[in-house]
């Protein structure tokens, strides 16, 4: 990654458009055009094996989300089929995919931020704005790695002092946990202690930062941004005209609000997508 | 930059313990030192007081002052103090903030606020001058130990700083990337005249290429002079921490401080030393190793190995970091999946659980404080006891006893020292009164006094019957304590035997071995030299 990326903050725009209307909407076309808007970014950039792994995770997340929607809500009038006598309507069943492909796209959000973000970048310019927070979020995204990595080494050492990890009472397994929690805080704590240490040392905190690599805040971002402001205040305006209810139609609601809205997504993608290519991945 | 420390004190916070007692020293502009101690001796403490992390950071009362140039260190503006003075911890993990290995550099530069232009100038000139410029944008969690180590020395000169201390900046890694550390911090102080302290316990490395030597204890100076006063000097505090060679030297009537090892292998020539032989260890196969393949994925880790300890057989695993030892030892307790077979006393174990396998064999890792979760350490013991459905307590007192921490049974195993916690460690290993003990570089990051104990240790568990295989960087300790030793590379045994493995190797043995190994085989210590010299007598 390189200074030609998009300004942090453009980002950032980018991502709460897209979050925001996500959670605001149920609307089926909003929703699958924003999947469709992240599943093509993971195709243009070679991402193909992360669309494979996160279909795991979305086949059991729409079960479950299948299962307790249909065992709390009974409304819809299209029976599908009868489990346990509950009752699964065409209705619930498109709810409860809609809920899942809205948790995948949050799920996917990251990802891309991942893409696009240069994350030492991002706490480079961060750390010239709120130091202190900046900090604290520079421990924690350290830590995470080494404490995943610790807790391995840590279950072997456990299961030879005799701790059984696989015990078939749920209660014990969780207990077994226990002593791992205590050293791995107590490590945790230390290591963050060193780590602060260590920025002290360099001069964390001592006066303003300079940013090294400084992203510009260019015309693309001016772009991208401005884009993102409009679809943001466009969806909440005219929100109710693209509101859909699948109890109360399941139908989908196709309207000219609804498409711009699509519209604005898939421009906005496609302007970063390629700007990316051409600009940052362009080796 | 010429540092001047007059009658410093400083007590940790909630302390009345002295951590330093008036300490009065002088370090001349550009000169080497060496800071020697045993833990606890206050050495990291003075390190903290020049960086001025003591008291900005720590708190604590402090007494006295430190001047860099004349100036207070705790008057100088805190840019301009990390501009002038920087330090290097031992472990690599914990002191690299950032991903990518331009950024990590780049972080200590933007926090003074240097422009743009200096900032890309100084990432790539210290790249250069560590020899990693090829690991300008790589992701720092793909290095090794070595390698993010001499990020974070890259990343300390890059302030272009007048001194630059270093906490044990080769404890972590194995002798290979000890000796590319050991030249690139040589090179900042020769060529770029910086001031270098070093804070080591293993001295020998460093030895030759410092101008001054301090030894620490209890807070206080016990010496500070050149090598050739330490080389004079009759203190038995300040002997410990001459290299091997050095005291080998002293001990034949060399007067003056040899600077070339060769004047002492010319006088050694001449003296007649008594042959050492330790005797075969005999008996029965106790653990057998039969062809063992361990892979990660598509990486062969250990491929094919083959060996087997006898009853009361000490066995050191030694190579570089990366040849497989750890793996093999996982794989003897069932931590990893491999093929071929493992079996002890005749019996294979490859069906057995790690919970089975352990009430036979111990497994001790690196670091004592993952051992560390109860409030004493009588329940810490007891908690591997109650693990395994042990119900005679009796056991926990023997083992304390052995241990010499049955003193510190009520104490919180966290308020122990670095050698006790270690012994804590084992001693919840050998609370199973385990057949073969497996055990992981025991004396990483611990001095030369606990090194002792851990030895005194092994020996009387050998003595009893317990066979040991132990991992360690530490050829000395190993030449001391182990009769059989297998040399890994790449996943492979190279070569296995008795001290003969150790004899001609490169890289593999002591300094000792390489100054006598001509004339006389079988001397690897200093201790086993005096007893070559004295059994002449």
């Amino acid at each position: 990654m390189n200074r030609d990326s998009l300004h942090i903050l453009s980002i950032i725009l980018y991502a709460l458009m897209m979050v925001s209307i996500s959670f605001l909407t149920i609307n089926p076309l909003i929703l699958f055009s924003i999947l469709i808007c992240e599943l093509a970014v993971f195709l243009y950039f070679n991402k193909k094996e992360l669309i494979i792994s996160t279909i795991k995770i979305f086949l059991p997340l729409l079960v479950i989300t299948v299962f307790i929607n249909s065992l709390f809500v009974n409304a819809g009038v299209l029976v599908l089929f009868n489990v346990f006598n509950k009752y699964i309507t065409l209705e619930n069943l498109i709810y409860s995919v809609l809920f899942a492909v809205k948790l995948l796209i949050i799920i996917y959000l990251f990802y891309i931020f991942e893409i696009f973000i240069d994350s030492d970048a991002a706490l480079s310019f961060f750390s010239s704005k709120m130091p202190k927070t900046t900090l604290l979020f520079m421990v924690c995204f350290k830590l995470i790695p080494t404490m995943k990595k610790k807790l391995k080494d840590l279950r072997d050492i456990y299961q030879v002092r005799g701790v059984e990890f696989n015990s078939k009472s749920r209660f014990q397994r969780i207990k077994a946990q226990i002593p791992l929690i205590i050293v791995l805080i107590e490590e945790s704590l230390e290591a963050s202690f060193d780590i602060s240490e260590s920025a002290y040392i360099r001069g964390f905190l001592s006066g303003k930062r300079s940013v090294f690599n400084k992203s510009k805040f260019k015309h693309i971002d001016y772009l991208v941004s401005i884009i993102s402001i409009i679809s943001i205040f466009y969806f909440l305006i005219f929100k109710k005209l693209t509101d859909y209810n699948v109890y109360d139609d399941y139908r989908l609601p196709l309207n000219p609000f609804t498409f711009s809205v699509c519209v604005l997504v898939f421009v906005l993608t496609f302007v970063i997508n390629y700007y990316y290519k051409e600009n940052v991945y362009a080796d | 930059m010429q540092i001047k420390i007059q009658n410093l004190n400083y007590y940790y916070p909630n302390s009345n313990e002295k951590a330093l007692d008036n300490i009065n020293l002088e370090i001349k502009d550009g000169e080497f030192i060496l800071v020697a101690g045993y833990s606890g001796s206050g050495k990291s403490t003075l390190a903290k007081c020049i960086t001025g992390a003591i008291p900005n950071f720590y708190g604590g009362k402090i007494g006295g002052k430190v001047l860099l140039d004349d100036e207070e260190i705790l008057k100088i503006d805190e840019r301009r103090r990390a501009s002038l003075i920087t330090m290097v911890f031992q472990d690599p993990e914990r002191q690299l903030l950032m991903n990518k290995v331009y950024r990590e550099i780049a972080f200590g530069l933007e926090n003074i606020a240097l422009d743009e232009g200096t900032i890309k100038k100084r990432i790539w000139e210290s790249l250069e001058f560590c020899g990693i410029t090829d690991l300008y944008d790589r992701d720092i969690s793909t290095l090794s130990g070595g390698q993010k180590q001499k990020v974070a020395i890259a990343s300390a000169l890059s302030f272009m700083p007048r001194c630059i201390i270093l906490d044990e900046p080769t404890s972590q890694l194995d002798p290979v990337s000890a000796d590319e550390i050991l030249n690139i911090v040589k090179k900042i102080n020769r060529e770029l005249m910086i001031n270098v302290i070093v804070i080591e316990q293993r001295v020998s490395r460093w030895f030759d290429s410092i101008d001054k030597l301090i030894v620490m204890k209890d807070g206080r100076l016990e010496f500070v002079g050149t090598k050739e006063e330490a080389y004079r000097i009759n203190n038995s505090e300040v002997n410990q921490f001459l290299p091997s060679r050095i005291k080998v030297a002293k001990k034949i009537g060399i007067e003056q401080y040899p600077s070339d090892s060769r004047l002492i292998k010319s006088r050694l020539k001449d003296i007649s030393l008594k042959s050492i032989n330790k005797g075969e260890k005999k008996g029965e196969d106790r653990l057998k190793v039969d062809n063992i393949t361990v892979k990660y994925g598509s990486f062969t880790a250990v491929k094919n190995v083959g060996f087997s300890i006898k009853s009361g057989e000490i066995a050191a695993l030694i190579g570089p970091n990366g040849a497989g030892k750890s793996t093999l030892l996982k794989s003897i307790i069932g931590l990893v999946d491999y093929r071929g077979n493992i079996l002890l006393d005749g019996k294979t174990m490859n069906k057995l659980s790690v919970k089975d396998r352990a009430q036979q064999i111990g497994y001790l890792s690196q670091n004592p404080n993952d051992y560390i979760t109860k409030d004493t350490v009588y329940e810490e013991l007891l908690f591997t006891l109650k693990n395994f459905n042990i119900k005679d307590k009796g056991i926990v007192d023997d083992i304390l006893k052995k241990l010499d921490l049955y003193k510190h049974k009520d104490k919180n195993p966290r308020d122990l020292s670095g050698g006790e916690k270690q012994r804590l460690a084992l001693a919840n290993t050998l609370i199973l009164r385990p057949k073969v003990l497996l055990l992981d570089e025991p004396t990483r990051g611990i001095d030369n006094n606990n090194k002792g104990e851990i030895a005194k240790i092994l020996k009387s568990l050998a003595d009893e019957g317990v066979s040991i295989i132990l991992i360690t960087h530490d050829i000395e300790f190993a030449a001391e304590v182990c009769d059989k030793f297998i040399l890994m590379f790449n996943g492979e045994i190279a070569e296995m035997g008795d001290r003969k493995v150790l004899e001609d190797c490169i890289f593999y043995t002591t300094e000792i071995n390489k100054l006598i190994r001509e004339f006389k085989g079988g001397i690897f210590t200093y201790k086993q030299f005096i007893e070559a010299l004295e059994g002449n007598k």
